[in-house]
């Protein structure tokens, strides 16, 4: 038995026809224009990786903006993974130790996850079930503007809510404490706990419409059933409507993490930059700086001149750190979506 | 049959609720509602002695009245709700009777005194809020969804309130600084010193000129808005039509999924390349295209840390993906038959996507240029580490700057001099950048809901 072997040309080798190019000239452009977002990114980490260098290099020595030579210590993958850091652009003998950091961010995603999550799913479930007619409407309006305030305000109006939640609630400053006794606790105004709240204030109006969309795209068939066996809306809402709606709340937990995760103003404003864990680890009524905040701090803030070169190689290791985290959280969600998809499909398949 | 039953039904319920009808209902909704409010104001007051016994009498009686209803109407009352009840009056209580100084630990040392009761207090009222609801409408599975409105309600209304904190006190604090002298004029700081003699004696005379103003900061941000437009609209639109006409293999995930992590990462890294980008274009010949340039007062060629141009190719990756998804979004939004219609009449497929495609996508893409605007505006991360303030002229080749890195300005510098010259009108600095911002965002929610009324009705 023969078989005839049948070769194509293979399309790449083969240039195209002038003719086929001129009139495919729309389909050129639109790629040209389309690979630039992935030039963009490749360009950013590239440019991150390649800064990091004198982390990895010998015992350097550099000279800091009074012109003072200060002797560097080698730094390594040793002294990043290290629980210690200490500003780095006044002392001659900078710590650069980013588990602290790490921590933080956790701290801080937790802290305002936790406070915006539930808001934000009770007013998606208020403006799409439990929905009082114009009230829900006008809910979806408001969320609308108020997801156009810029994270700036946040940072410039923290003191507003610290001064109406935290200081009277969890400091006591205007009580003085009895004679021979000090306060065995008394925080100081920067805390992971009003980081996260003003955080989650930026987070809700981002989250609600999408937790919305979310629960909207719900099949109507799936509550009618429910609600036609004699279901009460709440029961439904919590066995049917939620845990159909599953793979889009997730998706939005999803980007509310990333968002919360990645933000730099809110925290350098509300949480110190460069700090030590605090002592109990948990403790979210002092401050923790999450990466961001310790980066902007090694890379120098407003002041350019002041760059310490080995701060702001440190500082290139900490974005790198949260790149790799941001796509650690994309991975997880969409296996986690891969394996609740066939709870719940249109189909009923 | 049904109707004899319903109202055998109905008899038997009025039998059970007794003659007081509704006088007897209202009781527990009233106390636990004061008890509520009670615990609110506690919480907003933060103060004890005028409240904590209005506040507990009220709870206590809404719940000895709610457990009476129940017992009387023999509704199937629950043993946990009772539990939670006594329990939280009591801890309150004796949170109220401790001493201050117990055995040795100031009470008041972790949390304020006000603030546990207060949260005891709503532990117990809000139940009993809810469950006098879904007793005065009959216990019915309709008066159980009602019942969980409370719950609903609650946090919201906390967080819209802390939402009008903030705006409220932005207006406060804004409105009395208000002044277009100051909105209209530039920022300027000069300082310089000469050395005169004075009866054989050399003396330094510094001169300082000052101007107060923030008109700089206004006008960078619209130039910023400009530019980054001019960027972000022909490459967010082509990501749009590249991924959804063009491609829809490999190629269009691999460059969907750059889009989006442009986004995803944090605005953190994309500042940190723009500084390095800047700094490692020193003393090469992009420096004046990158780092910018100005003339100082004394006509003096200097480099600026970072210009116009490096900032909006930097903030305009945060907007490209916007853009990109709203094309997306009203590509998408597109029904089959007018493409199909167009291909079957002859047309090619350049000259539907020209004809048919982007002009039904228009209003989407007008929508996230608006929203990327927005975006622009209020977007400081991306150029905090380049930009400053722009006191020789605004252009694209002088350093960036924008009204929030203004008030980040004014927020963390340890120049007490800024402070005090630039300080008051930072609050008014904002109100105008959240004026800017909200009328970007509130003119793409009007436009994407009147034009998907008018484009959904064909």
């Amino acid at each position: 038995m023969t078989t005839k072997l049948n070769f194509k040309p293979l399309k790449l080798l083969t240039p195209p026809s002038p003719r086929r190019l001129i009139k495919s000239w729309p389909k050129v452009l639109c790629f040209i224009l389309a690979i630039i977002p992935l030039i963009m990114l490749c360009f950013v980490i590239v440019n991150l990786v390649v800064h990091t260098g004198p982390v990895f290099r010998q015992p350097s020595y550099d000279v800091n903006h009074d012109g003072i030579i200060n002797n560097k210590d080698y730094v390594g993958l040793k002294g990043i993974f290290s629980t210690k850091i200490s500003t780095a652009l006044t002392g001659n003998k900078g710590q650069y130790g980013l588990i602290p950091a790490i921590w933080g961010t956790i701290l801080l995603v937790i802290v305002a996850m936790g406070i915006a999550t539930p808001v934000a799913l009770l007013m998606a479930i208020f403006s799409s079930e439990f929905t009082l007619g114009f009230l829900g409407r006008g809910m979806r309006t408001l969320l609308g503007v108020l997801s156009g305030i810029p994270p700036i305000i946040y940072a410039l109006m923290w003191i507003v809510i610290f001064t109406a939640i935290i200081a009277p609630n969890f400091r006591p400053d205007g009580l003085n404490p009895p004679a021979g006794m000090t306060w065995w606790f008394s925080p100081p105004p920067n805390s992971t706990l009003i980081g996260g709240i003003m955080l989650s204030l930026l987070i809700i109006p981002f989250l609600a419409p999408l937790f919305d969309d979310a629960i909207k795209n719900v099949p109507n068939s799936f509550k009618e059933a429910s609600l036609g066996l004699g279901a009460t809306r709440w029961y439904t809402l919590i066995n049917v409507t939620l845990p159909a709606a599953f793979s889009g709340l997730l998706s939005g937990l999803r980007l509310g993490v990333l968002k919360a995760m990645g933000d730099v103003i809110i925290v350098t404003a509300t949480i110190a930059v460069e700090t030590n864990i605090p002592n109990p680890f948990f403790d979210i009524l002092r401050p923790i700086a999450p990466l961001t905040a310790t980066g902007v701090g090694l890379a120098g803030g407003f002041s350019q001149s002041m760059i310490d070169p080995l701060g702001y190689a440190v500082a290139n290791v900490a974005a790198i750190l949260l790149v790799i985290m941001a796509f650690a959280i994309i991975i997880l969600e969409t296996l986690l979506q891969r394996k609740f998809k066939k709870r719940f499909s249109h189909d009923g398949r | 049959m049904a109707g004899k039953k319903q109202s055998e039904l109905r008899n038997g319920l009025s039998e059970k609720r007794g003659n007081g009808t509704v006088f007897i209902l209202l009781l527990p909704l009233i106390f636990t509602l004061m008890g509520v409010i009670f615990a609110s104001l506690i919480l907003i007051d933060n103060s004890l002695g005028k409240y904590a016994v209005p506040s507990l009498i009220t709870a206590s009686l809404g719940a000895v009245f709610l457990l009476v209803y129940a017992r009387v109407t023999s509704h199937s009352w629950q043993r946990t709700l009772i539990i939670i009840m006594f329990l939280g009056i009591g801890s309150a209580f004796l949170i109220n009777l401790m001493p201050t100084i117990f055995f040795g630990f100031h009470i008041l040392g972790v949390f304020h005194r006000s603030t546990v009761s207060a949260i005891l207090l709503m532990l117990v009222s809000l139940p009993t809020f809810s469950f006098s609801i879904f007793y005065i409408f009959g216990a019915t599975p309709k008066a159980q969804d009602l019942s969980r409105y409370p719950f609903i309600l609650l946090p919201i209304i906390v967080a819209l309130a802390a939402f009008g904190l903030i705006i409220y006190k932005l207006l406060v604090l804004g409105v009395p600084h208000f002044s277009w002298r100051v909105i209209t004029s530039n920022f300027i700081w000069h300082g310089w010193s000469t050395q005169v003699w004075v009866n054989g004696w050399p003396v330094t005379i510094s001169y300082n000129v000052q101007q107060i103003g923030i008109g700089q900061y206004i006008m960078g941000t619209f130039l910023l808005m400009m530019m980054v437009s001019l960027i972000s609209l022909p490459i967010g639109v082509g990501v749009g039509l590249y991924i959804t006409e063009y491609s829809k293999g490999a190629t269009a995930n691999i460059i969907k999924f750059a889009t989006n992590s442009l986004r995803a990462i944090s605005v953190f890294a994309i500042g940190l390349v723009a500084l390095s980008v800047v700094r490692s274009s020193a003393n090469t010949f992009l420096a004046p295209i990158l780092s910018g340039f100005y003339y100082n007062e004394n006509g003096v060629r200097n480099a600026a840390s970072g210009s116009f141009i490096t900032a909006s190719i930097f903030i305009s990756m945060l907007v490209i993906p916007i853009i990109a998804s709203a094309t997306e979004e009203g590509i998408h939004s597109l029904p089959h038959d007018l493409t199909e219609a167009s291909l079957g009449i002859g047309a090619s497929h350049n000259y539907t996507i020209a004809h048919i495609v982007l002009p039904w996508a228009l209003p989407n893409i007008v929508t996230g240029l608006l929203l990327g605007c927005a975006e622009t505006a209020g977007s400081l991360a991306a150029i905090m580490l380049i930009s400053g303030t722009s006191q020789y002229g605004i252009n694209p080749f002088t350093q960036s700057t924008s009204l929030s890195v203004f008030i980040y300005q004014c927020l963390v510098t340890t120049d007490q001099s800024f402070k005090k010259v630039e300080g008051p009108y930072v609050y008014m600095a904002a109100l105008i950048l959240i004026l800017i911002t909200l009328g970007l965002t509130i003119a793409s929610l009007i436009l994407k809901k009147r034009f998907s009324r008018s484009y959904r009705g064909t």
